[in-house]
């Protein structure tokens, strides 16, 4: 245990930066060191263990550069920012207009006030969001100036490096949409080529969205066998503000995403979209919260998820209305297509509502593909594997559709298509 | 709309069978250790290894600790202030009715249960349990003539030890949770059925519980074993006299059918719910568990439940044999302070098992209602199926509704489907009655009986109609 997780924790806040800050280290080492990391007894961590994370010893990925991205995701249309070791990698090349994105050890020396409030929720009650909030030192700040409507995508691009030892990041992403803004930003994980060890990605986001802005949030997670990835993503919501989260999880030897959304003013409304692929050796994790403290706001929440070989997935939603959020709709979706003996799914999608004027509703369902459906394809003379394959593909692509941006569906049916067993054959089918 | 202060008025309507009826108790000083345990089984006459049965489960106990994860919130429990044991004085063997203490029978007139009127026209044979011990059975003989079992748990000790000893715990560990094994310690009583093979039980079999002596924690144990190609409906409907103190119940109920066999097991629930402030009131922490132990068996469980301060109770069917079916219909109501955690936990193993949930909570005033149900489909169960719906009412804007599903799947061929809403009563279906003339009582009283229908359908004739009387007087004026 001496070498694991809990010895790089430090025993005091780092200092510098602003007080604030200080204070927010100082109580991520404390609820670290009341609460240590959760067991299966902790409810929320009851379907994933994280004893090899936290008995692992990383040491810091020292990576600065990613020659490998431009490749890999080709000209998508998006103004990327590659970030190596946790470290955002800025050239020269000036944002669109109406952003501004810094690196967040740049913004913490020169312009911390812009940051107050913004940084530093939840590091209290999630101990992976701790974890980060007691370590981060660089990360990003995407700031989308008020009124601006930015039409291109903003692209944060993670990369772990595997090397020989386990190495571990801790990047930090601040979102600032101000008042009547509008924008996307797209946040993808790759894992670089090479190095044999595990790569723990423990990210904390944190979005906020003002009043009547839009913010389109893309996260895309190509799980790798040596990736682990533990992240936390926070969304506030002023008033009759928009955020819609399209999230796409495939694999992984461990995948978490702690999606965590606030209404804190009148008559907003998020959509949390999300796709998983789960097959021999990946976990994935969703764990989804929407608090209504607000009134007249509207949560959509819609998961789908493909399970394959020993894939194991895990998803958990709760919909929470307070008292006072009279006007409430919340509803919440997670269908599951099982493909084979072996896979699991523990699903829980929850609500808990304390006000009576509210229109709630969720709904689960887990099941092999339709023998009907398959059988009618098979009538049209469509080979059973390739029938199977299209229809697998079906059930997530109406999810992938939300998306919007063309570049980035395509990428995702593309990666789903990937890792479908005859998945080569549709791809065909779909690009003549 | 009515004003407010009216629909408070109206919620703080008082708890109708609130009364004590004064019979010497022979009860055991409060406490609990092993003498507490020997006592008990002493006063039954237990044999050697019932005793030591209990004992293993109190040994076990002790190493137990209180579980806290249920949404809901009760002052610390001090077991050892509660008193373990309390019958009704010893009397020599009754014959009839005519025997029965007229104390006794009066107690069931006032909760409109006349033992001798149901004997003629429900055709329903009461066992009824007065605190802690039985003391009148009737239509035994018609049973007998069919084979059926149906006595209390501690006479079944005497005279089938061989079944009890067989099946007891089998379904419901003396380990399994706190409040069970605590039961497996000290229970008093309860009943027993057994129904033999191919046997359809001539009438519905019914137990009134009757919570009485003050500070008595009453520890319930019932059993019923349906054996090959049987069929039994099984009743239980409980009122406890109005209280300061909580009352601790913590039953266990435990049911095991056969190949082909069918238990149907029903209960109406109306303890003390504690008054409009939600002081006293009774603690229902009770473990149902039903095992379909053969193929194509079924267990059905119907609830409503309307009384108690606290019901946190999860009747559950492990589905073993191939084809077997488990089913759960429950209403659960909470008013003033009650708070409900409630739903079922459906475990399927065997091959082609089918599951159905249909679950109805309404919280009115500062009530608490939470739906917490398991799906299990586990690795061997093919072609499983299971059908879930949970919908909450919300009336008022002080209460709450929570739904916590559980679904953990194992096996592609399954097919699972939760489905849960939560709302409350619709505008316009108020205004449409209203419109035609009815008051907004009887508007509230029209909509919560169509939203709890399905339930109530599968409720037997009589219970149908007390339970909608219930809910009718529960919920009397609680419209927002």
């Amino acid at each position: 245990m001496a070498d694991g997780l809990l010895s790089v924790i430090p025993k005091a806040a780092a200092a510098g930066g602003p007080g604030w800050l200080s204070d927010l280290r100082a109580l991520a080492i404390t609820h670290l060191e009341e609460q240590g990391f959760p067991g299966k007894k902790n409810e929320r961590w009851r379907f994933t263990s994280v004893r090899d994370v936290v008995d692992t010893a990383f040491e810091p990925d020292p990576t600065t550069s990613a020659a490998f991205v431009d490749e890999a995701l080709g000209d998508d249309g998006t103004w990327r920012v590659v970030l190596a070791g946790g470290r955002p990698l800025l050239g020269d090349a000036a944002p669109p207009d109406g952003v501004s994105v810094r690196s967040l050890a740049d913004v913490l020396a020169t312009d911390p006030d812009l940051l107050e409030g913004h940084l530093g929720a939840a590091v209290a009650t999630e101990q992976f969001a701790a974890l980060n909030g007691a370590l981060f030192t660089d990360g990003v700040v995407v700031h989308v100036a008020k009124n601006a409507d930015v039409a291109t995508p903003v692209h944060l691009v993670h990369v772990a490096t595997p090397g020989d030892a386990p190495r571990a990041v801790y990047p930090r992403v601040v979102l600032i949409a101000e008042p009547g803004s509008r924008a996307t930003v797209v946040e993808s994980f790759l894992t670089a080529p090479g190095g044999s060890a595990r790569h723990l990605t423990n990210t904390v986001a944190e979005v906020s969205v003002g009043a009547n802005a839009r913010v389109e949030h893309v996260r895309i997670t190509d799980g790798a066998e040596r990736s682990l990835q533990l992240a936390y993503l926070g969304a506030r919501l002023d008033r009759d503000a928009f955020y819609g989260s399209r999230v796409v999880a495939l694999g992984g030897a461990l995948t978490r995403l702690e999606l965590f959304v606030r209404f804190e003013g009148p008559g907003a409304e998020v959509e949390l979209d999300g796709v998983y692929h789960v097959d021999d050796g990946d976990h994935v994790d969703h764990q989804l919260r929407v608090d209504h403290v607000a009134g007249r706001c509207t949560s959509h929440v819609r998961y789908r998820g493909l399970l394959d070989g020993r894939g194991h997935a895990v998803f958990n939603a709760m919909g929470i209305v307070h008292r006072d959020a009279a006007g409430s709709a919340a509803h919440q979706e997670n269908r599951n297509l099982l493909l084979s003996d072996d896979a699991t799914i523990d699903t829980k999608p929850h609500l808990e509502i304390d006000c009576d004027d509210v229109k709630a509703s969720h709904g689960s369902t887990i099941g092999a593909l339709d023998a009907g459906q398959l059988f009618y394809l098979r009538s049209r003379a469509i080979p059973e594997r390739e029938a199977r394959d299209i229809l697998t593909f079906a059930f997530v692509r109406e999810i992938l559709d939300r998306i919007g941006h063309a570049s980035l569906v395509a990428r995702t049916s593309e990666a789903i298509l990937a890792r479908l067993p005859h998945g080569e054959a549709l791809r065909e089918g779909l690009s003549s | 709309m009515t004003a407010p202060q009216d629909i408070e008025g109206l919620l703080a309507k008082r708890y109708d069978a609130g009364f004590v009826t004064d019979i010497e108790q022979d009860t055991a000083p409060p406490g609990l250790d092993e003498d507490t345990i020997r006592f008990i089984s002493a006063k039954k006459e237990e044999p050697a290894w019932l005793l030591e049965w209990r004992l293993k489960a109190f040994t076990h106990w002790k190493r137990m600790r209180e579980p806290k994860w249920a949404k809901v919130s009760y002052p610390e429990i001090d077991y050892q202030a509660i008193s373990y044991y309390s019958a009704p004085k010893q009397k020599p063997k009754l014959e009839s009715l005519d025997e029965v203490d007229p104390k006794l029978l009066d107690t069931y007139a006032k909760l409109g249960i006349p033992l001798h009127e149901q004997k003629m026209l429900a055709g329903v044979a009461v066992d009824a349990v007065f605190d802690s011990v039985s003391v009148a059975t009737t239509f035994k003989a018609k049973l007998a003539e069919a084979g059926v079992i149906f006595c209390p748990i501690s006479e079944a000790v005497k005279t089938h030890p061989e079944l009890v000893q067989r099946y007891l715990g089998s379904v419901v560990p003396v380990t399994d949770n706190f409040f069970a094994t605590l039961n497996s310690a000290v229970f008093t009583d309860g009943s027993f059925v057994y129904v033999p093979k191919g046997v359809r039980c001539p009438m519905e079999l019914s137990t009134y519980f009757r919570i009485n002596a003050s500070n008595t924690g009453q520890f319930e144990r019932t059993l019923i074993i349906a054996d090959e190609g049987s069929y039994v409906s099984y009743l239980e409907g409980c009122t406890a006299p109005m209280r300061d103190e909580n009352q601790l119940h913590a039953a266990v109920v435990e049911l095991v059918t056969h190949e082909g066999a069918e238990i149907k097991y029903s209960t109406v629930q109306n303890w003390y719910p504690g008054d409009e402030n939600g002081k006293g009131g009774i603690y229902n922490f009770v473990t149902k568990r039903g095992l379909c132990e053969g193929a194509r068996s079924k267990i059905s469980w119907t609830q409503v439940e309307t009384g108690s301060a606290i019901t946190w109770k999860y009747p559950s069917c492990v589905l073993k044999g191939d084809g077997s079916v488990g089913e759960f219909y429950s209403v659960a109501l909470s008013n003033h302070y009650q708070q409900a955690d409630t739903g079922t936990k459906m475990v399927h193993i065997g091959k082609d098992t089918r599951s159905t949930i249909i679950s109805k909570g309404i919280s009115a005033g500062h009530g608490q209602q939470t739906y917490r149900g398991g799906v299990s489909i586990q690795r061997g169960a093919t072609g499983a199926r299971n059908y879930t719906q949970c919908d909450s009412l919300l009336i008022g804007d002080t209460c709450g509704a929570h739904t916590i599903p559980y679904v953990d799947v194992r096996n592609r061929t399954a097919q699972v489907e939760h489905e849960a809403t939560t709302s409350r009563i619709g505008e316009d279906q108020l205004f449409y009655c209203r419109q035609r003339g009815l008051s907004e009582e009887d508007a509230v009283n029209l909509i919560v009986n169509g939203f709890c229908k399905e339930v109530f359908n599968e409720l037997p004739m009589e219970f149908a109609v007390e339970a909608q009387k219930l809910l009718g007087i529960s919920l009397e004026g609680a419209v927002g």
